[in-house]
C-alpha cells in the first residue's frame, strides 16, 4: 500500500489508519499475550473449575433444598469464585515479570499478617482448625491458601536471584529460604492445619531441588520431615482426633464412626461409581450425604459416583496435564525466577492434588486440603487462579518457547 | 538453566507422572475391578424401610357399640442409637427433654435403653428398660401438647434424635370396663418375633395384644403394616420414596360380650361387694376384696358379659406411670386388678359344685330321683363328725328338698357310700369308679373352658391318680418339713402326715369334694358353662366372647362360634340321664322361690322372668366364705346362664345371688332396670359395617312366646325344715 496522498491529511495518528492494529489483531499478534498465553493450562482449569462447579452443585443442592434454600446458592458462588480467581489471574498473568518480584515481599508480608490474624480472636475455628478470618456479610477468607501464593514467589525470588555465574543458590540463601518460609509454617502449624502445612514442605523442597541447591540439603530436609512425623507421631504430639485422622485411612474399620467411617463411605462412593457413573444428580451416596464435607475435602467422591471412572479419570488427566504444563514452562522460563515460579506451582498442585484425591481413594490420611479448582472455596480458588496467572506469567516472558 | 536444575525438573516430572498413575491405577481398582463390591454397599447404605403401621381394627360389642377404639396422640419418641451418636451420650438433650415433658432425664435414659440379658435384669433389678429394636425410637411421652410437639420439631437441632408425630393410639370409650376381656397392647419382644403365633408377618416395631381379645386376635386386628423403601441419607433422614406398599387396615372385632350387660353385671358386681364390705355378718367384717360375674348365652354358648372386679383404666396403661403409682394401680396392693377372676381365678365352688354331685350320684344308682334321704344335722365321717350348715337337721327329705335346701349331710353320705365302694374296688384289684370327679370333669371342671381369651386356668379335680402324681412330686419337700425345726410341732405334724400319707385320698377329703370343698376348685367362667349345659339341656360349650371378624370393607372375614365339648344328655355315651338334668333343673327352679336364695329374690318379678338357681358358700380356711350363686333362665326356656361369685363375702344368698338378681334386672328391664335387650334376646345378626367404617346396628329379636313348664319330671313339694346354705 503506497498512498502517499492520503497523508496530507491532518494527521490523526503517527500511524496510518490502515496499519494501526485493531485490538483484535493486535490481541492476536505473535508477541500479545493473548497468544502467548499458555491456553492448554489456562483451559485445563476452566474445565475442572466447570466441572467442579457441577460437582459441588450435586453435593449441595438436596441439603439446601431441604433446609428451604435456594439449591444453586453453592453453584452461584462458586461461579463467583472463578469468576474473581479468572480476574486475579489476569493480572498475576499482565503484571509486569519485575514488578512481581517487587511486590513478592508486600505479598510475603500481607500473608504473614493475615496469618497472625487468624490467630486472633478475627480467626474462626472450623473442623478443629482456627484458619479463617470472617469478614462479615458471608464472606471469610482463608489466608494460608496466599500465603502458599507468597511462599512461591518469596523463594523465586531469593533462590533466583543468583549472583554472578552461580549455578547454585548458597547455603545463605538456602537458610534465608527456609527462615522466610518457617514464619507462615509455624503460623499455619499453630492453627493447627498440618495438610497446609504438609503442602509448604513439599513446595520447599520442590523449590529447592529445582532450584540447584547442594543435594545435602533436599536429601536433609527429606530426612528431617521424616524424623519429624516419626517424633509426632511418636511422642504423642498430636491431638486424637488428628492422629485418629491420619491413622484411620490404613485401617478405616478401627473407628468405622468417625473418620473411618468417612473414608469407608468415600470409597463406597468412588467405587459404586463403576465406569460411567450414576449420572449427575443420581448418585445415592451424594444425595444421601453419606460422604462428608463433600463440596470440599470430598468433591471428588462426587465425580467418582456420579460421573464415574470416566469423569473422574477426566479429573485427574486435566490436573496431570496442567502439572505437565507447569513443568514444561519451568523448563522453558527465561530465568530461574521463572522456573522456580513454575516449579513451586507444580509442587504445590501436585502434593495437595495428590493427598486430596488419595485420601478420597484411601491411600492418604484424611487432611483438610481442598482439591484444585474444583472443590468448592473462595480463598483456595483465587489462589488457584493466582497461580495459573503466575504459570502464564512466566511463560509469556520466556524467550525460548516453541 | 543449570544441568542440575534441568535434571530435578526431570525428576519432578516423573514424579508428577507417578503420581497422577498412582491415582488413576488406585481409582480404575476402586471402580472398575472391585466396583460391584461397592456398589452392593452403596445401595445398602442409602435404602432404609419404614414401616407404616396399619390401623388396628376396633373392637365393637353385639350391637355394633365400640367398645375398643383408635385416637390420634402426639407422641413424642426418642431414638438411643441416635443419642449415642452424640459425644455426651445425649445427655444434653435429655435434660432439654426431661426439662419439656416433665419427666426426670434419668428416667428417660432408663425407658430408652436396650434391655440387658434377662440375667442382668435380674441382678441389677433392672425393672424398666427398651426391649424393643435398639434402632426404633421408644415412645417416652404420648398426649403431649401441640406447644410441646411443634418446639421439638422446631428446634431439631436441639433434639437430634428426638421426634413427636400424630400417632394412632388406643382409646377405651367406657373406661375401666371389662379391660380384662380386651387386654391391652405392648411392645412385641425381640425373642417373641418368628415363633408361635408370631412366626408371620411381625416386625420390631410392632404393637401386639396382651391379654385378652387384643391378644387372642392380634392378627385379625392388626392389620399389615404398608412398608416404604426409601433413599435415606447419612442421618437416616428420608431423600425420596423408592416404593409404597400401603398399609392394609385391621379387621374390626365384633364380640358376643353386650355393652349393657356387661355395665348391668359390672355393676352389679360393684355394688353387692361394696355392700357386703359396709355390712358386717355375723362372722364380722366382710372384705370382699375381689369377685366375677359371667353371663353366658346358654342356646349357643357365648359370652355376653364377663365382669371381673377389681378392675382397672386400660388407658392409664400407655401413659408414663412411676412404680409406685403403678403398684397402686395394678400391684398387689390394688388387689391385683389384672387377674381376671372369671377366667383366671380358682375358687372353691361350694354348694353350686352339687349340680356335679346330685348328677354324680343319680348316675350312680346311689340316689334315685324319688328317694328319700336322711338330713341330719351332723354325720360322723370316719374319725370326725361333719355337721351340717349352721348344724341344722331336717330329717328324711327327697332329693328335691336336699338340692332346693342344700343339705351337705345327704352328700356326705353320698360320698362314704361312693368311697367306700370304690376303696373295696381297689382292695379287690378294681379301678376306682370316682364317679363324682368323672361327672366334673364331664362337666367341663378340671380343664380350660377353651374360651378366646389367654391364660385361662384349668381348675382342679383331684381324683386318686392325681393326688398321687402330685404328692409324688411334692413328696421330698414334705418330708423335710417334717422334720424342719423352724416349723411348729403342729406344722411338722402335719406335714410328716403328708409325706407319709399325702398319696391317699381321704374319706374326708371325698366328703369335702362332695359339697364343693376341699381339693375342688373352679373358675366362674367353668361353673357358668356347666349351668348353661344343665339349661340347654346337656350341651357343653367351649365359650367365645368373639362372634366375627369383620374386614375394613365390611364384608365379615369368618364367624367364631362356640364349640360344642360333649353332648351330656344325648349322643353315644350319654354321661347323665335327660330326667336326671331336668330333675336337678326343675329343683334349681324353686331355689330363688323357696329354697337357700329366696330371701336375695324376695318380691322378685317371677312372673316375668322366671329363673332358677343355686347358692355357694365355699368355706376357705381363715377367711370369709366365698359367696356363689350360679343362675339361669327363663326357667321354661332358658336364654342365660349367670353365675356370680365374690371372695370374702359370705353366704351366697347375701351377696352374690342379689347381684345376679341385679342382673337379670338389667337384662329384661325388671324392676325399674332399664332392659339390656328391649326383647330380652340378644342379637342374632351381625352389626353391619359401610367401607366408611360407619356401624350400623342389628335389629334385636322379639321376645320369643313363653313356653309351657317342662314337663315329665314330678317334683315333690319341698319339706318345711330348712337346712342349706
Amino acid at each position: 500500500m503506497s498512498g502517499a496522498t492520503e497523508w496530507t491529511t491532518p494527521r490523526a495518528s503517527p500511524v496510518p489508519l490502515s496499519q494501526r492494529e485493531s485490538f483484535r489483531e493486535k490481541a492476536f499478534q505473535r508477541e500479545s499475550p493473548l497468544r502467548r498465553l499458555d491456553w492448554i493450562t489456562v483451559i485445563c482449569a476452566l474445565a475442572l473449575s466447570s466441572l467442579g462447579a457441577l460437582l459441588v452443585w450435586s453435593a449441595t443442592r438436596n441439603n439446601l433444598e431441604a433446609n428451604g434454600l435456594d439449591p444453586a446458592t453453592f453453584l452461584k458462588r462458586h461461579v463467583l469464585n472463578v469468576l474473581i480467581g479468572l480476574a486475579l489471574g489476569a493480572v498475576a498473568a499482565l503484571i509486569d515479570y519485575r514488578m512481581l518480584r517487587a511486590y513478592a515481599p508486600v505479598v510475603y508480608i500481607a500473608s504473614a499478617i493475615g496469618l497472625l490474624a487468624v490467630l486472633s480472636p478475627l480467626g474462626r475455628e472450623i473442623n478443629g482448625a482456627q484458619s479463617w478470618i470472617v469478614l462479615g456479610g458471608g464472606f471469610q477468607i482463608q489466608p494460608s491458601e496466599f500465603a502458599k501464593v507468597a511462599l512461591v514467589v518469596g523463594m523465586a525470588m531469593i533462590l533466583g536471584e543468583k549472583r554472578d555465574n552461580e549455578t547454585e543458590p548458597r547455603d545463605g540463601d538456602v537458610l534465608l529460604v527456609l527462615a522466610i518460609a518457617a514464619v507462615p509454617m509455624l503460623l499455619i502449624l499453630l492453627q493447627p492445619d498440618f495438610g497446609t502445612m504438609m503442602v509448604f514442605v513439599f513446595t520447599i523442597l520442590g523449590v529447592l531441588a529445582v532450584s540447584g541447591a547442594p543435594t545435602r540439603w533436599v536429601a536433609g530436609l527429606v530426612m528431617a520431615g521424616v524424623l519429624a512425623g516419626w517424633g509426632i507421631l511418636h511422642f504423642d504430639l498430636l491431638k486424637p482426633y488428628q492422629e485418629k485422622r491420619l491413622t484411620a485411612f490404613a485401617n478405616p474399620d478401627a473407628d468405622p464412626r468417625m473418620t473411618g467411617y468417612n473414608v469407608t463411605q468415600a470409597k463406597v462412593a468412588i467405587g459404586s461409581g463403576r465406569v460411567t457413573g450414576k449420572g449427575l444428580f443420581q448418585g445415592t451416596q451424594t444425595t444421601g450425604q453419606f460422604v462428608p464435607e463433600q463440596q470440599t475435602d470430598f468433591v471428588f467422591t462426587v465425580a467418582g459416583e456420579e460421573l464415574g471412572f470416566v469423569g473422574a479419570g477426566g479429573i485427574l488427566l486435566l490436573l496431570g496435564m496442567i502439572l505437565w504444563r507447569g513443568t514444561r514452562i519451568a523448563m522453558n522460563a527465561g530465568d530461574m525466577f521463572g522456573s522456580l515460579v513454575a516449579a513451586g506451582v507444580v509442587s504445590w498442585f501436585a502434593f495437595q492434588s495428590f493427598v486430596n484425591i488419595g485420601m478420597t481413594l484411601g491411600i492418604m490420611p484424611v487432611t483438610g486440603l481442598p482439591l484444585p479448582f474444583v472443590s468448592y472455596g473462595g480463598s483456595a480458588m483465587f489462589a488457584n487462579f493466582l497461580a495459573i496467572g503466575l504459570l502464564c506469567n512466566v511463560k509469556m516472558r520466556s524467550n525460548a518457547w516453541d | 538453566m543449570s544441568d542440575r536444575t534441568r535434571l530435578r525438573l526431570a525428576v519432578l516430572q516423573l514424579l508428577v507422572l507417578t503420581l497422577v498413575g498412582t491415582l488413576l491405577a488406585r481409582l480404575w481398582y476402586l471402580q472398575v475391578l472391585a466396583g460391584e463390591q461397592y456398589e452392593r454397599i452403596a445401595a445398602d447404605n442409602g435404602r432404609g424401610t419404614i414401616a407404616e403401621r396399619a390401623t388396628r381394627g376396633r373392637i365393637l360389642d353385639d350391637m355394633g357399640r365400640p367398645l375398643v377404639v383408635n385416637r390420634t396422640s402426639l407422641v413424642v419418641s426418642v431414638s438411643n442409637a441416635e443419642l449415642e451418636k452424640l459425644e455426651d451420650d445425649g445427655a444434653a438433650v435429655l435434660q432439654r427433654l426431661g426439662k419439656l415433658i416433665k419427666v426426670k432425664p434419668s428416667v428417660l435414659k432408663q425407658e430408652i435403653k436396650p434391655c440387658p440379658s434377662w440375667q442382668e435384669r435380674q441382678e441389677q433389678k433392672i425393672t424398666v428398660c427398651n426391649n424393643g429394636s435398639p434402632l426404633q425410637p421408644v415412645p417416652v411421652a404420648t398426649d403431649v401438647t401441640t406447644d410441646v410437639a411443634f418446639h421439638i420439631m422446631e428446634h431439631r437441632e436441639d433434639f437430634p434424635g428426638v421426634e413427636a408425630k400424630a400417632v394412632a393410639v388406643r382409646a377405651y370409650p367406657h373406661g375401666t370396663l371389662a379391660p380384662h376381656v380386651f387386654g391391652y397392647l405392648g411392645r412385641i419382644a425381640a425373642d417373641e418375633i418368628g415363633k408361635g403365633k408370631y412366626d408371620k408377618g411381625y416386625d420390631p416395631n410392632d404393637l401386639v395384644g396382651r391379654g385378652g381379645v387384643e391378644e387372642v386376635y392380634d392378627r385379625d386386628l392388626k392389620g399389615e403394616s404398608g412398608l416404604q423403601t426409601v433413599a435415606v441419607n447419612r442421618h437416616g433422614r428420608q431423600t425420596r420414596v423408592l416404593e409404597t406398599r400401603p398399609p392394609r387396615p385391621g379387621n374390626d372385632l365384633v364380640l358376643s360380650l353386650d355393652l349393657n350387660v356387661q355395665k348391668t353385671a359390672e355393676k352389679a358386681l360393684a355394688d353387692w361387694m361394696a355392700f357386703a364390705r359396709r355390712t358386717p355378718d355375723k362372722n364380722g367384717v366382710r372384705k370382699a376384696p375381689s369377685g366375677a360375674a359371667v353371663v353366658v348365652d346358654v342356646k349357643t354358648g357365648r359370652v355376653v358379659a364377663l365382669a371381673s372386679n377389681p378392675t382397672f383404666d386400660l388407658s392409664r396403661f400407655g401413659a408414663r406411670i412411676p412404680a409406685k403409682e403403678y403398684e397402686r394401680l395394678f400391684g398387689e396392693k390394688a388387689g391385683d386388678p389384672m387377674v381376671s377372676r372369671a377366667v383366671q381365678g380358682l375358687f372353691a365352688p361350694g354348694s353350686t359344685f352339687k349340680l356335679v354331685s346330685t348328677a354324680a350320684a343319680v348316675e350312680a344308682g346311689r340316689a334315685p330321683l324319688q328317694g328319700t334321704y336322711n338330713c341330719p344335722g351332723a354325720l360322723r365321717v370316719g374319725n370326725s363328725m361333719k355337721s351340717n350348715f349352721e348344724g341344722r337337721g331336717m330329717g328324711p327329705i327327697n332329693l328335691f328338698t336336699t338340692l332346693v335346701e342344700s343339705c351337705d349331710t345327704v352328700y356326705y353320705q353320698f360320698a362314704m357310700d361312693e368311697w367306700y365302694a370304690d376303696q373295696a374296688r381297689i382292695e379287690r384289684g378294681e379301678k376306682p369308679r370316682e364317679v363324682l370327679q368323672e361327672m366334673a370333669r364331664d362337666f367341663g371342671f378340671g380343664s380350660p373352658t377353651g374360651i378366646d381369651l389367654p391364660d385361662e386356668r384349668a381348675g382342679l379335680i383331684r381324683d386318686r391318680g392325681s393326688l398321687r402324681k402330685s404328692w409324688e412330686a411334692d413328696k421330698d419337700r414334705l418330708c423335710k418339713l417334717a422334720t424342719d425345726p423352724s416349723q411348729t410341732p403342729y406344722q411338722q405334724a402335719i406335714a410328716r402326715e403328708n409325706c407319709l400319707e399325702g398319696w391317699r385320698y381321704r374319706l374326708g377329703s371325698a366328703a369335702n369334694d362332695y359339697v364343693g370343698q376341699g381339693d375342688v376348685l373352679v373358675t366362674p367362667l367353668q361353673m357358668a358353662m356347666a349351668y348353661a349345659a344343665l339349661a340347654n339341656g346337656g350341651t357343653l360349650y367351649s365359650p367365645r366372647v368373639a362372634k366375627a371378624v369383620i374386614g375394613p370393607d365390611g364384608k365379615v372375614v369368618r364367624h367364631v362360634k362356640p364349640k360344642v365339648v360333649r353332648e351330656l344328655v344325648k349322643g353315644p355315651d350319654p354321661v347323665v340321664g335327660a330326667e336326671t338334668l331336668r330333675y336337678i333343673a326343675n329343683s334349681l327352679a324353686a331355689v330363688p322361690t323357696q329354697g337357700t336364695a329366696r330371701g336375695a329374690f324376695a318380691a322378685y318379678p317371677y312372673g316375668q322372668v322366671p329363673i332358677a338357681g343355686k347358692t355357694g358358700t365355699a368355706e376357705v380356711y381363715g377367711k370369709h366364705d366365698t359367696s356363689w350363686f350360679a343362675s339361669y333362665g327363663p326357667v321354661a326356656d332358658p336364654r342365660y346362664a349367670i353365675v356370680v361369685m365374690v371372695e370374702q363375702a359370705g353366704t351366697g344368698g347375701s351377696v352374690a345371688a342379689p347381684a345376679v338378681r341385679q342382673i337379670w334386672d338389667g337384662i329384661y328391664g325388671l324392676e325399674g332396670h332399664r332392659a339390656a335387650f328391649a326383647g330380652g334376646e340378644p342379637p342374632t345378626a351381625l352389626p353391619k359395617i359401610a367401607a366408611d367404617g360407619t356401624i350400623t346396628r342389628p335389629k334385636l329379636p322379639a321376645r320369643p312366646p313363653a313356653q309351657p313348664q317342662q314337663a315329665g319330671v314330678a317334683l315333690p313339694a319341698p319339706d318345711r325344715r330348712r337346712a342349706g346354705r
